[in-house]
């Protein structure tokens, strides 16, 4: 028995294949045909090994055992070549003319010296051999079902949008080389080393690990992680024992302990000092290598920034759609969001390609799925061909989703409620979206669901608080004789006065409660006087003057209408400083008061009173121009009349 | 959406096993949403459509309820303008092929089906479900591969069954034996004899169509003596290695050939009645019991059994299921003015229902009374994790006899009764007579060695087992002091003879050969006479 690395090689790829083998052939279940080829493939390589075992250690008959070791290939091609026809259903008419190949060869083989001439091991274990001058030939077909093989893989590797197909492909693809290219190393004086057993070894884990475990990692993620983290240990390896060096040499220290101790106290003096910049060495290289993800994770923190400060949901939409178009590459998106009934309608959709459906009904089976689904988990478009549900799609819904093409969609969900969907189009490279990218949009759509509730919920408050603001305006007008919807008409005007005039939309809002508001004063006005069928005398006008400044005091507790109270308290005031009660002029006066104050005087001439009828809008038009400057400011009355204009032209056409 | 050969091609092999057999996990409330929202999509297209509208009174229902509710039953006679003259005019969707019916269950006879594009499509899909559960022993298993060896024992198009087959070759890439296009240019037993003989040298995967053809081969193995002389077609090493392989098996087992020694099936897929009788012989020929669903020209294959092989479950998709219970049915049998009341799938409790259907995507038929009755035999089967009513096929409607309200026959019920009696027989049909005041139940069998027993001694072989069966039956015979059975012997040869004069008159497949049950007067004369006549 020889104790070296030859046998050590071989003892350990045994033990693995053995422990691989019996794990197959006791826990996959159900075993089928794939896992019965499988395990034949297991069997093959422990055949090689364990012949290989025999072959070096010197307990057998070295040239039995190697001229076994030299058909393990062989047997392992041989069930490689059928694992893969049965993995992608084919069926080679030719296939079983290789079985007769393969026993042809063993034959031949373990049975003459045609193939082996000899092999022996010397007296320290070393082992010469030399192959038959056919070997070569023989060899040949074996190499061309590898090339099968490879190209059956890559084949299916395209066809595929599979990520775990692809991972499950690449992975076997690395696997059989890995062997086959190490058994090449037979026909070279390497022979003697035990390159291919070694190289068994890699490929029985890695195949171990793609097909028992179903293999759930990207390929790529742990390539390259492998190498990220390899080039910092190698950076940072050199930079010790350069480190290392200098001391040594500086101080002469060739042998002895204190080579040693002094190793040892540069060493992790090196570390610690250099442990800051190799992190940020690492950031570096994630950057340089991992681009994809790590523009991604720079999009998740953008947006978690930006959406937490916005409260509109149609901009934090598309903001969501247009960042993941850009970082991701992709063709199109959508963002649907939940209606009252229950249905899904689309808020913001971003790409090229905008042909999304308008909505999803409530009974849509995407809802249905994703309402059942509570985890998050995301819904991709093979899914639906194969999920039962799927099923009650209709005809029309299956042509809108195939006109979108879109690939995969994300529940949004907020307090296990599905308060939206995303759907995401092809990337531009029409590659699958990966693992990683698909945990990356599960982050995303937690991010945009909270986002989406946050602005709901405030949409929601703002809604009930102007509905507040408009039931106390309705009270108001109800008091008034003239029209119980005045304050709306009002409101509603200011609003787009404002908006004609360019304003901001927290203005816009603001000059909108304003306008809801700006008679809310008159709630301390008696109703002799305000419900008074005839001209007011100067003491009712006076008290009349009152209600602006009333009604600015009753509001300005209110914090968020802190705004809108000067607008009330000035809404009577004129453009040339003759109004009331503080008798302000131009500038002084705020805008939103100044507009009240156009859209009020509009509004009462309209109107019909007790002491006159209502006047024509061509004399209400002069009237304004007429004091415009006066009583008015000239562009807020140019920006209402443009109102006017456009509105009646609306009404007409 | 992917075919399911790519599923198998790319290895996503549970995914191929959600698609087609993962509705048998539905719960009752998601089996009737699936069904629900395709209806309510099929309303909007007749809706919209000349013959849908008048179907639906002109109305456009709003709920599935409503649906129901507003709708009349139908029958063929509904339709017959359109379905026996091919009018595309008027029809919700234009039609991609009309698959044609055999005609005897129908007032108005053979008539034609109109398949839109989508019910086309999906007609292999309950194909493919059968193939895995046929072939499976658990859950999730699924032994499918691309390039499966498939022998079709049906008709061709355009009859349903060879749309099918059309629909599984585009959506699985299986071969054919013999190839479709060949196949179908072929006589029936022509195609079956090339589709055995191909199937001795490509090997045979899976086997879909009539119980009878795989009994009757088996029987014929079995008979077959080791003597017979040697053909060319040993030539073919694959054919010489399955022979010698089932030589060396039945020499082991002292026994003959058997199919299952040459040929080792995934799955054997039936319809029909007799399956029920077939059964335990197909296994012990084959080696594989036969997986048994119910296909009808009107919607396709719509229900399956589950791979424990026990109760079929109704497809979700293939058409709107509603069920009339027996006594609504009788209801409206004795008064056929009564609209009878349905319960949707999801509502079945024990007891027998006749089945009714309405097409979706697009197809013509609205409410229609197919004439088949079914068992509901159990309210789930937690063996495969399934709470959907559990089916079994009863009998046609129209073939059920009712004896005096106190035993009611069906046709599978009277052939296990003389199955149970042991005689080796041809054939056999059964009529219901009215002698005097009671009717009675004549059967007339052609035995298989003519003259061997006496037709007394085979009358009460019969009748013994039906009172062995029918716990009603001594009953009946008491109180009404009658014999309910009576058996008369057919000539040897007599089914053969009758099959010939029908060849030779151009009747089609189905055609051939006399209904089992209530056969019609003329046929039934014909059947006794034809020997009686030659001689």
């Amino acid at each position: 028995m020889y104790w070296n690395t030859l046998t050590l090689t071989t003892i350990f790829t045994t033990l693995l294949y053995g422990v691989i083998f019996t794990l197959v052939l006791v826990y996959s279940r159900p075993f089928n045909r794939i896992k019965k080829i499988f395990a034949l493939y297991l069997f093959a390589m422990s055949v090689w090994s364990i012949s290989a075992f025999l072959t070096v250690s010197g307990f057998a008959n070295t040239l039995s055992w190697f001229k076994v070791m030299t058909t393990g290939p062989l047997l392992v091609i041989l069930a490689m070549f059928f694992f893969v026809q049965i993995m992608f259903g084919l069926r080679r008419t030719w296939a079983p003319y290789t079985i007769a190949y393969a026993i042809l060869v063993i034959l031949i083989t373990n049975f003459t010296n045609v193939m082996v001439q000899f092999a022996f091991l010397d007296q320290g274990g070393g082992l010469h051999y030399k192959l038959g001058n056919y070997f070569s030939l023989v060899a040949v077909p074996a190499y061309i079902l590898v090339l099968v093989c490879l190209y059956d893989l890559i084949r299916g590797h395209k066809r595929t949008h599979d990520a775990q197909q692809r991972n499950r492909i690449r992975y076997l693809t690395i696997g059989f080389s890995i062997t086959i290219f190490a058994a090449l190393s037979n026909f070279t004086d390497l022979g003697k080393y035990p390159i291919d057993i070694a190289a068994n070894s890699v490929t029985a884990i890695l195949i171990a690990y793609t097909i028992l475990r179903h293999q759930l990692l990207d390929i790529r993620v742990v390539v390259r992680l492998g190498l990220l983290y390899s080039i910092t240990t190698a950076l940072f390896s050199a930079i010790y024992f350069l480190s290392i060096s200098v001391v040594l040499n500086a101080f002469q220290l060739l042998t002895g302990k204190t080579v040693f101790i002094v190793s040892i106290l540069v060493g992790t003096l090196s570390a610690i000092l250099l442990s800051p910049f190799r992190n940020l060495a690492q950031a570096w290289i994630d950057r340089i290598f991992y681009r994809e993800k790590y523009n991604a994770e720079l999009m998740l923190q953008r947006l978690s920034l930006t959406t937490t400060t916005l409260l509109d949901i149609e901009k934090i939409t598309h903001l969501i759609l247009s960042e993941i178009s850009n970082t991701l590459h992709i063709e199109n998106g959508a963002i649907l969001i939940k209606a009252e009934r229950g249905d899904f309608h689309v808020i913001a959709e971003d790409g090229e390609k905008k042909h999304f459906p308008s909505g999803f009904r409530a009974d849509h089976p995407i809802v249905i799925w994703m309402t059942k689904s509570k985890q998050n988990q995301p819904l991709l478009e093979r899914d639906m061909s194969f999920a039962p549900i799927f099923k009650s799609l209709w005809k029309e819904e299956r042509q809108e989703l195939e006109r979108f093409k879109a690939e995969i969609f994300l529940p949004l969900n907020s307090k296990d409620e599905l308060i939206g969907i995303l759907a995401l189009g092809k990337k531009l490279s029409s590659q699958p979206y990966t693992q990683d990218e698909q945990l990356i949009f599960s982050t995303l759509a937690n991010q945009t669901a909270v986002a989406i509730e946050n602005a709901r919920l405030y949409d929601e408050l703002r809604g009930s608080f102007v509905e507040s603001v408009t039931a106390l305006a309705n009270a108001i007008d109800i008091r008034d004789t003239y029209t119980n919807t005045h304050s709306q008409q009002i409101a509603n005007w200011a609003a787009k006065t404002a908006r004609q005039m360019g304003c901001a939309s927290q203005e816009i809002n603001d000059i909108y409660l304003g306008g809801l508001l700006h008679d809310i004063g008159k709630i301390g006005i008696p109703d002799t006087i305000l419900q008074k069928p005839a001209k007011l005398n100067e003491e009712e006008w006076r008290i009349v003057h009152t209600h602006p400044k009333l009604g600015a005091e009753l509001i300005s507790p209110i914090k968020k209408l802190a705004n809108v109270s000067p607008m009330i308290e000035n809404s009577h005031e004129r453009y040339d400083g003759l109004g009331y009660p503080n008798g302000k002029k131009g500038v002084e006066i705020p805008l939103g008061a100044r507009i009240i104050s156009v859209v009020d005087s509009y509004s009462a001439m309209l109107d019909k009173r007790p002491y006159k009828e209502p006047y024509t809008k061509d004399r209400i038009i002069d009237e304004l121009k007429q004091n415009s400057g006066k009583m008015y400011d000239p562009v807020v009355v140019e920006a209402f009349l443009k109102i006017i204009h456009d509105e009646e032209i609306n009404i007409l056409s | 959406m992917d075919e399911s050969y790519k599923l198998i091609e790319e290895g996503r092999k549970d995914e191929l096993w959600a698609k087609h057999c993962g509705f048998f996990c539905l719960s009752r409330r998601e089996f009737r949403d699936i069904q629900e929202r395709l209806m309510l999509e099929q309303i909007n297209l007749l809706s919209a459509s000349k013959i849908g509208s008048t179907l639906l009174n002109k109305t456009t229902p709003a709920s599935v309820d409503e649906f129901r509710r507003q709708t009349p039953l139908t029958s063929a006679m509904d339709y017959s303008e359109t379905l026996k003259e091919k009018t595309e005019e008027g029809l919700p969707e234009k039609p991609y092929v009309w698959a044609r019916t055999s005609g005897h269950s129908s007032e108005i006879g053979p008539k034609w089906i109109p398949y839109t594009q989508a019910m086309y499509d999906q007609l292999c899909d309950p194909g493919i479900a059968g193939m895995i559960m046929s072939s499976c022993s658990q859950p999730g298993e699924v032994r499918i591969e691309r390039n499966e060896k498939f022998l079709m024992a049906t008709a061709p198009p355009p009859y349903i069954s060879g749309y099918i087959a059309r629909s599984a070759e585009k959506n699985l890439d299986v071969i054919f034996l013999p190839d479709l296009d060949e196949g179908e240019k072929m006589e029936f037993r022509e195609r079956i004899a090339v589709g055995f003989k191909l199937a001795m040298s490509e090997g045979l995967d899976y086997f879909f169509g009539i119980s009878t053809v795989l009994a009757r081969m088996g029987e014929q193995f079995e008979q077959q003596s080791s003597n017979s002389t040697p053909s060319k077609a040993l030539l073919n090493p694959a054919t010489l290695w399955r022979l010698l392989k089932a030589v060396f098996i039945s020499k082991v087992q002292k026994r003959s050939i058997l199919p299952k020694d040459i040929w080792h099936l995934k799955g054997i897929i039936t319809s029909g009645t007799d399956t029920e009788i077939y059964k335990d012989r197909i296994e012990h020929f084959w080696g594989k019991k036969p997986l048994e669903g119910f296909a009808c020209s009107e919607g396709g294959i719509m229900a399956m059994q589950a791979w424990n092989f026990k109760g079929m479950v109704f497809f979700p998709a293939i058409a709107f299921l509603e069920f009339i219970p027996l006594e609504e049915y009788q209801r409206n049998k004795d008064d056929p003015s009564y609209q009878p009341k349905t319960l949707l799938y999801d509502e079945l409790d024990l007891g027998v229902y006749e089945l009714v259907i309405s097409n979706f995507n697009g197809g013509v038929l609205v409410r229609y009374r197919l004439g088949d009755l079914f068992e509901v035999i159990a309210n789930g089967d937690e063996e495969i994790g399934s709470e959907l009513p559990q089916m079994r096929f009863y009998s046609r409607s129209k073939d059920l006899i009712d004896l005096g309200n106190i035993l009611r026959l069906t046709e599978n019920g009277i052939w296990k009764t003389i199955e149970a009696t042991g005689l080796e027989y041809v054939d056999w049909v059964a009529q219901k007579q009215t002698t005097e005041t009671y009717p009675t139940l004549h059967i007339y069998i052609e035995l298989a060695k003519p003259g061997s027993i006496p037709e007394e001694k085979v009358q009460e072989m019969v009748r013994q087992s039906f009172s062995t069966r029918y716990s009603d039956y001594d009953g009946m015979k008491e109180i009404l002091n009658i014999e309910p059975v009576t058996v008369s012997l057919l000539q040897g040869g007599s089914f053969a003879a009758y099959m010939k004069s029908k060849v030779a008159a151009g009747a089609d497949l189905d055609h051939l050969k006399p209904p089992h049950m209530k056969p019609p007067d003329e046929d039934l004369t014909k059947l006794v006479n034809i020997k009686k006549e030659s001689n």
